[in-house]
């Protein structure tokens, strides 16, 4: 009887949902004055009036006033419907049939009062009702209320048409009530249009309710929970899914760019299966690369985004501010993402539905490169600008100027042995041209939606098939999904079950991406002895391979029951699976250098690896729901446990028997290598939450949680994160009823500490680690030596984050939501890799908690909606946000530099106390130096000619040192990211558009791709052929040099990042409903879309999307795509 | 009925429930699984084997050799740190520099560790004695070099800690880091047996560090009376034979009488790559200076009267160690033949800039030499050992007949008349820095030389050599010239002086280091 022991561990609630029966009524209504009973027909009351684009209110006021009707009205329907027209003498009825027909509402007179509501039929309705009372029966009526994808709507309130008699639905949407056999039943819920019923003598009445637009998903998703938006406490972004299906998103993450505020998406790059976005919210809360990203929960359960079928989404919340994410603690310190997939409907019908698109993708840029010829006539300035003699003969020169340009990676296959030896040896290699062409894409999904009586379910497949632009580059996704929910003991207990798979392969064929962009241009290609140069190309032509596979499996069973009324106890389990595998072979063949005269061989490699996971999940929740009189209580306490296990080896050989059979096994046994690598980590949370709202116009929440993680040892382990929030909503005050003017007007504040124990998964913050691979020959055997890899800070706990969150939330004239929120979020404790000093001798540098970063900032939504004209609805919303971070303590080094570049042995980053995180570190250019300023330069610190760099004395002694002269001259963070979504409808067509963008962002482009140094000869961005020469003095771009010293990391190596790009344009066509209902067809839509369509920017990189915001840097191996798709979706 | 089921359902998700919020504590109890914990280390032998292999295989020929750039004996066309120090352009942000610091003190960092497990292991005394003092032994080796180059450095003897103050720390005094390293250096001595497996230090090797560290420090009686004790182990002696200088270096020869402390190398699993860089590469080029120094067969120097030295054949009737060292202009790659049959001929190319390079350690004939490579680097000879005896005891009490044995023991195997009896103090001092510059020549020891003898002015002359493009065809006179020519300017850099900078980037990390004079900022 150990349940028993329950009411005393902890009382909860559960299907907020389930008690929102207490609607949110909008403007006030108007109630008819009570006067006398009036026998009289409207047919036969007659009535004249003049209507000069006359407010409606007004003409029900007028008629109000010549006749002893009143009308009772919803002030929303009266609004904004002017009228037009001369009545003399008409009837009452007559007029009311105009208007009727004018204003698409209907108008039901019962006795006195004459009911106006939205016409559920497109013809004009008025209906007289007279003593009801007296000669109308009432008889039960039954009935199920669903939302628009046949869900059932629990506590949806149906009230019978002029009376207060009335009910909500139960947990199934079911209600019953005894009303008049002719009467009307209002079904109203919020978040949904109020609908209107005739019984027409019916005992069953069922109905689906539409969303209703200007509330757009009032129920809101939060942690272990759902609740009303208008009763959130907290900052939490709904995201809407509805074009989810349009884009051709490879990625569930790529589906929230742009879609919420202080949500930032990158796509960093469009490489086929290695696209994973990265998501900050509300910037870069913490220290340290890849440390940044928030929790993300599919369905309750942790998960990685990018494994979710965007077409599988039902709805996404982002928990932005610490008390919605505080019931998350452990993890939620950068925010949580909620993502629930769809289930079935119980209304006993089955849905089919069929999502497909098919489209064509290219980069978004290709910045042009250096030919051959630039290249090498730079290449030559650069040696003999540093005293050494030229590569190339003034013949070479002339000859590459007139070389054969290959932009095809097949040039040469197929020529015949004399045309082979013709071939022109000079090659103007167009190395990006060859790897990047334009590709398709296509994805598949079909979803079945059904249920009965005591179950529903889904069942799922998807199907992405994208070509990568980048030669030899694919990916192929195959998903399949299965939700089922079981019900009970008059539902009182609900039984869950989820599977879901996906498998992923993918072939990165051309390597290295970067190497396209860098590859020298002069190289060469195929030659007239027959032989090819060693490439990637040529590699991938004698079947190179670089694959992926990998498949994800999760299931879930869960038991959710309701123990004593009002009280539920949850409890739910997760299995998640994850096994890749990976392939990379490099055949064996002979290749030519032209340059060098030589042929090499290559030989054949083959490695292999296989990786594996697994994560095991309990939840347990107790909710209880408490009403009493105005008071709302809902209690929540539960645990939740995590395992976390995950091992991988990795072997390879070389020189294998042939290139036919890439298999380690056919490698050369002398050349084997292999590896392994295992980690685990678990995590035990027990978190508790009180929601308190007095007469929906106070609302209080407190949660807290204790979590305590693996990574830290003993005594460090637990960490408590409390969180306290209030909301104040005015417009529910008597003293606004009068300010019909503002729908929504809430206030709301919040504080909470969030934890974070995130330093890697096989990383143990609390453990010395002895490695081995220091292996050296002792006697004639080599030993294996141990060495000392980490040593641990036993006091590392975790890194907590304070939030402190006030903002504002209100409805205006019906046709504005605006949501704006101000923050500012400390965080403490960071869990930092402090930079030993090489004195410690140790191998990796330990995690201490060290440092406080803040990040102040806003969040502004903004959105516009109205049915501006019959058949035309426009939507607009605005997304903006923006924030400043800094480093407001590092212990005592108070700096940390990082990001060490090799060629110089200067830092780019650094974390300084007073600057933002990961600022820019380095010189300050003062110029190219010239004849004029030779002289007066101070001191630099390598001697420089006319047409190198030179670099500002900061310390004022007139000579330029790493030591005293670098200061930090930008930052990676943004000053405004920013995105528009519209969407417009008319008629049967469908407009969307997606813009995005950021502003004032500094890029550093710290990379030979856009320097003019040639110690590494790669390949550079053309417009670097500007370079100052002693013919061309009247430029910013140095002279070419050999001499990496000369060109230090600095301010020159900075640009404007900033850009908006024309995301998304849909447009959609709805086929007709007659035209589909003959051929059973519920819907079929058709549309058009283009992604990435347009880029507005300054940035000479390749894109200015840039992977890592937390690291800026440029370039990023594959710009992301451009596309253009054709879609159809059907259901029936 | 209903109810029942209703009952036995909720007790069943209710006793799950409960079960699992109390059977997950222990998910809070993970230790690494692909890596060991030190402290819970040197239980047995095996694991303090690995210990010290650990701390060996920080070892690295290349780390050596490459000192000679540093000095008038190499010019590394590559090498940019060796570069700007030979022109005195250096900074504390040269990659080599940090390297070397990184390295020594990773060694230190390993050698630490392993001292205080090997002292708090339980393994009895007897195994686990001659590990210590290896560890104690290569503690030392890693101290003297950071100090020769950087002089006080930072001092570090404790098992690695992440204590706060224990690790941003000071630097120490040069004059207690020699101290520490003798005191490391004495017990080594005690701990280590006279003969160790190939590959681990012994007695020899402790007792040849200290006359090193003792000659460095100045500490002539000290250093004599090391090196005497070496020389006494009866254990060690000249590798002597056909082409002795030249086969002492070779894989077959490894372990012979002559090596106390050698780097191992397996052409298979840790090739050194030796061969390859010498042979393979721009790095190596030897200067004029370093052939200059060569004296005749006849025992004179190459500008002493009479010497016989022919500047229109500098290559003829010299010391035989000079071939055996530099591979001149249209010598013999030995074992390498053309497809006539004929020896292959050495023709400058682009690639050495002086058109010398070296014969030292080389092994033409094998055929693998571009890949692999197991011949072991000698770190300690016992040549280098009777030198230094030579050197201090001359210091001491003048070129007594102990000195004139050491020295001429080193002539003659090497096929070189014995030296002038006679000699003043001084006029051996100068021969015994001779004989140490040709017989120890890109052993990695010119530049500790230069630095204790303080000659950086004067041996910081511009680098010359014979100018390639004079040198096109042997068989044609014209096209085959011996024309001297400047390949890098040098400068001494007075301010500067012997020390390297510490590095920048530790610097930025630990603010307690101050920096050498000459280098900007403190």
């Amino acid at each position: 009887m150990k349940f028993k022991l329950l009411p005393q561990i902890i009382v909860i609630a559960k299907y907020t949902f389930i008690g929102v029966y207490l609607q949110c009524l909008f403007a006030g209504l108007l109630l008819a004055t009570d006067i006398a009973a009036q026998k009289k027909s409207i047919e036969d009351v007659y009535i004249s009036l003049e209507l000069k684009n006359t407010n409606l209110e007004q003409v029900f006021l007028e008629i109000g006033a010549k006749t002893d009707f009143n009308f009772q009205y919803d002030r929303k329907l009266a609004k904004n419907k002017n009228l037009k027209g001369n009545f003399s003498d008409v009837s009452l009825a007559e007029l009311l049939r105009f208007i009727s027909k004018k204003t698409s509402l209907s108008f039901k007179r019962i006795n006195e009062t004459i009911h106006v509501s939205k016409s559920p039929i497109e013809q004009p309705s008025v209906v007289e009702l007279i003593n009801t009372n007296n000669s109308i029966q009432d008889i039960e009526v039954t009935g199920k209320v669903t939302g628009d994808d046949g869900e059932e709507l629990p506590g949806v309130n149906v009230l019978v048409e002029g009376t207060i008699n009335g009910t909500i639905t139960d947990i199934n949407g079911n209600y019953k009530l005894n009303a008049p056999e002719d009467g009307v039943l209002v079904f109203s819920f919020v978040g949904y249009t109020s609908q209107q019923a005739s019984i027409q003598s019916r005992s069953e009445v069922n109905i689906q309710l539409t969303p209703d637009i200007t509330q757009l998903s009032e129920i809101v998703v939060i942690g272990y929970g759902t609740q009303k938006k208008v009763n959130l406490t907290g900052s939490v972004t709904q995201i809407s899914t509805e074009s989810f299906a349009d884009a051709p998103l490879t990625n569930a993450a790529l589906a929230l760019q742009g879609k919420g505020s202080g949500v930032q998406v990158i796509q960093g790059s469009g490489e086929a299966g290695y696209d994973q976005p990265s998501i900050k919210i509300r910037g870069v809360g913490t220290l340290g690369s890849g440390r940044s990203g928030p929790l993300v929960l599919i369905d309750g359960i942790v998960g990685n985004i990018n494994n979710v079928d965007p077409m599988d989404i039902k709805e996404v919340s982002v928990l932005k501010d610490a008390a919605s994410a505080a019931i998350y603690g452990n993890r939620a310190a950068n925010g949580v993402i909620l993502v629930t997939t769809k289930s079935g409907s119980r209304d006993g019908s089955l849905k089919v539905s069929y999502n497909t698109y098919y489209g064509v993708q290219n980069l978004t840029r290709m910045p042009e490169l250096l030919s051959a010829h630039e290249h090498a006539v730079m290449y030559n300035e650069a040696l003999t600008n540093d005293g050494q003699g030229a590569f190339f003969s003034d013949e070479d020169i002339a000859n590459l100027k007139s070389a054969q340009r290959i932009t095809d990676f097949n040039f040469g296959n197929n020529l015949t042995a004399d045309q082979v030896a013709n071939i022109n040896n000079y090659q103007d290699v167009r190395t990006s041209d060859m790897y990047y062409s334009s590709s398709a894409i296509q994805k598949h999904h079909i979803s079945l939606q059904g249920g009965g009586e005591n179950s529903k379910s889904v069942f799922s497949l998807g199907y992405l098939d994208q070509n990568g632009v980048k030669v030899g580059n694919w990916a192929k996704n195959y998903n399949a999904r299965f939700n089922q929910e079981m019900f009970a003991i008059d539902d009182r207990l609900r039984l869950y079950a989820q599977f879901y798979w996906i498998k992923k392969e993918s072939d990165r064929g051309a390597d290295d991406g970067i190497g396209a962009w860098e590859q020298i241009p002069w190289s060469g290609y195929r030659f007239s002895n027959g032989y090819y140069t060693g490439s990637s190309f040529r590699e991938l032509q004698l079947g190179a391979i670089n694959n992926k596979e990998s498949d994800f499996v999760q299931g879930i069973v869960g038991a959710d029951a309701e123990i004593v009324k009002n009280l539920n106890l949850k409890f739910e389990y997760a299995i998640q699976q994850t096994r890749q595998k990976s392939k990379k072979f490099t055949p064996a063949y002979k290749s030519y250098e032209f340059w060098q005269d030589r042929i090499d061989n290559n030989p054949s490699s083959i490695s292999q690896g296989e990786f594996s996971s697994q994560r095991q999940t309990t939840n347990i929740t107790l909710n209880y729901n408490l009403d009493v009189d105005k008071h709302n209580f809902t209690f929540l306490a539960g645990n939740a446990n995590e395992l976390y296990e995950e091992s991988s080896f990795s072997a390879g050989r070389s020189n294998l028997i042939n290139n036919f059979q890439p298999e380690l096994k056919l490698g050369d046994v002398g050349t084997m290598v292999n590896s392994s690598s295992a980690g685990a980590f678990g995590l035990v949370s027990f978190f508790g939450r009180v929601h308190y709202g007095y007469d929906n116009r106070y609302l209080f929440e407190a949660s807290i949680r204790h979590d305590g993680s693996s990574r830290f040892a003993e005594g460090s382990q637990w960490g408590t994160f409390p969180s306290v929030s209030a909301a104040w909503r005015i417009s529910q005050e008597s003293f606004m009823s009068n300010t019909s003017w503002i729908q929504n007007l809430k206030l709301r504040g919040s504080v909470g500490t969030l934890g974070n124990q995130n330093v890697g998964n096989n990383y143990y913050a609390a453990s010395d680690i002895l490695s081995f691979g220091a292996n050296y020959p002792i006697g004639s055997n080599l030993e294996p030596g141990g060495f000392l890899q980490q040593i641990a800070d036993k006091t590392v706990t975790w890194e907590t984050t304070v939030q402190k969150n006030i903002g504002i939330d209100a409805t205006l004239l019906e046709m504005f939501n605006l949501s704006f929120d101000y923050y500012q979020r400390t965080t403490e404790d960071i869990l930092l890799e402090v930079n030993l000093p090489l004195t410690a001798g140790v191998q990796d540098n330990p995690v201490s908690n060290l440092g406080i970063v803040t990040n102040k900032g806003w969040d502004i939504t903004a959105g516009f909606f109205r049915d501006v004209a019959e058949d035309f609805s426009l939507s607009v919303d605005l997304n903006l946000s923006s924030y400043k971070n800094e480093v407001t303590d590092l212990g005592e080094t108070e700096t940390y530099f990082f990001g060490k570049d090799s060629r110089t042995d200067g830092n780019q980053y650094v974390w300084q106390e007073g600057s933002a995180a990961n600022s820019y570190y380095g010189f300050l250019v003062g110029g190219i130096v010239n004849a004029d300023n030779i002289g007066t330069i101070p001191t630099q610190v390598v001697t420089v000619e006319e047409g190198d760099l030179w670099f500002k004395d900061i310390d004022g002694d007139n000579e330029v040192s790493y030591d005293n002269d670098r200061v930090i001259f930008g930052t990676p963070h943004p000053d405004l990211i920013y995105a528009m979504n519209l969407s417009a409808k008319w008629k049967n067509f469908d407009l969307s558009l997606l813009l995005e963008g950021v502003n004032g962002i500094d890029a550093l482009t710290y990379n030979v791709l856009y320097m003019t140094n040639f110690r590494n000869i790669h390949n550079k961005l053309a417009y670097l052929s500007n370079r100052w020469t002693p013919e061309n003095t009247d430029t910013n771009i140095p002279k070419p040099t050999t001499d990496s010293e000369k060109l230090p990391v600095s301010d020159y190596f900075m640009e404007d990042g900033s850009y908006l790009r024309g995301k998304d344009i849909t447009l959609g066509y709805n086929l007709p409903k007659d035209l589909l209902s003959k051929i059973r067809v519920e819907k079929l839509r058709v549309y058009f879309n283009m992604h990435n369509f347009f880029t507005a920017t300054n940035y000479r990189g390749l894109d200015p999307e840039r992977p890592d915001p937390e690291l800026n840097v440029s370039p990023q191996v594959h710009p992301p795509l451009r596309s253009m798709t054709f879609g159809l979706q059907l259901q029936f | 009925m209903k109810n029942i089921i209703t009952n036995t359902l909720f007790k069943v998700i209710v006793s799950l429930a409960l079960i699992a919020s109390t059977a997950c504590t222990d998910y809070l109890n993970q230790d690494p699984i692909d890596s060991l914990d030190p402290n819970n280390f040197f239980r047995d032998e095996s694991e303090i084997r690995s210990a010290i292999v650990g701390v060996y295989s920080t070892l690295e020929m290349d780390l050596f050799i490459r000192l000679d750039r540093y000095t008038d004996n190499i010019y590394g066309f590559k090498d940019n740190t060796a570069k700007s120090y030979q022109a005195g352009e250096h900074t504390a942000y040269e990659g080599d520099f940090l390297d070397r610091w990184a390295l020594d003190y990773n060694a230190i960092g390993r050698a630490n560790l392993a001292i205080d497990g090997i002292q708090n292991s339980t393994v009895d005394e007897q195994i686990k004695s001659p590990y210590l003092g290896e560890a104690l032994f290569l503690r030392g080796f890693y101290y003297f070099d950071l100090t020769q180059h950087f002089g006080d450095v930072p001092l570090l003897i404790e098992k690695p800690s992440v204590a706060p103050n224990d690790i941003l720390v000071s630097r120490e005094t040069r004059a207690n880091i020699i101290a520490q390293i003798i005191k490391d250096l004495d017990a080594a001595v005690e701990l280590l047996p006279l003969e160790n497996e190939t590959g681990r230090v012994s007695k020899g090797a402790a007792l040849a560090l200290k006359a090193r560290v003792m000659l460095f420090d100045g500490d002539m009686p000290g250093a004599a009376a090391a090196a005497k004790a070496v020389m006494d182990l009866g254990v060690y002696g000249l590798f002597k034979g056909t082409d002795a200088f030249k086969k002492l270096f070779w894989e077959e020869n490894e372990d012979n009488e002559e090596v106390v402390f050698s780097i191992k190398y397996m052409t298979e699993f840790k090739p050194s790559l030796l061969n390859k860089r010498l042979v393979n590469s721009s790095r190596y080029a030897v200067t004029l200076s370093l052939a200059n120094e060569f004296e005749m067969a006849n025992g004179k120097l190459i500008d002493e009267a009479d010497s016989g030295f022919d500047p229109e054949n500098p290559f003829d009737n010299r010391d035989p160690r000079f071939d055996y060292t530099i591979l001149k202009p249209g010598g013999i790659q030995e074992g390498l033949f053309e497809s006539d049959g004929t020896p292959t001929i050495y023709i400058p190319t682009d690639k050495t800039a002086t058109s010398m390079r070296f014969n030292k350690f080389v092994q033409w004939d094998r055929g693998d030499w571009e890949i692999y490579d197991g011949q072991d680097w000698i770190m300690i000879r016992y040549a280098e050992v009777l030198l230094m005896f030579a050197e201090a005891t001359n210091e001491i009490s003048g070129a007594t007949t102990e000195v004139y044995d050491a020295i001429n023991d080193i002539r003659s195997r090497a096929g070189m008349p014995d030296l002038p009896t006679g000699l003043s103090k001084e006029a051996m001092r100068d021969r015994i820095r001779h004989e140490r510059r040709v017989e120890l020549a890109a052993e990695g020891l010119r530049l500790y030389d230069i630095n204790r003898w303080q000659i950086g002015p004067e041996t910081a002359t511009d680098l010359m050599g014979y100018d390639k493009s004079k040198l096109k065809d042997p068989n044609n006179p014209d096209k085959w010239k011996l024309v001297e020519t400047v390949v890098l300017n040098r400068s001494w850099n007075t301010a500067k002086g012997y020390l390297w900078p510490i590095p920048g980037i530790e610097r930025e990390v630990n603010p307690k280091l101050t920096q050498n004079s000459g280098y900007g900022s403190d």
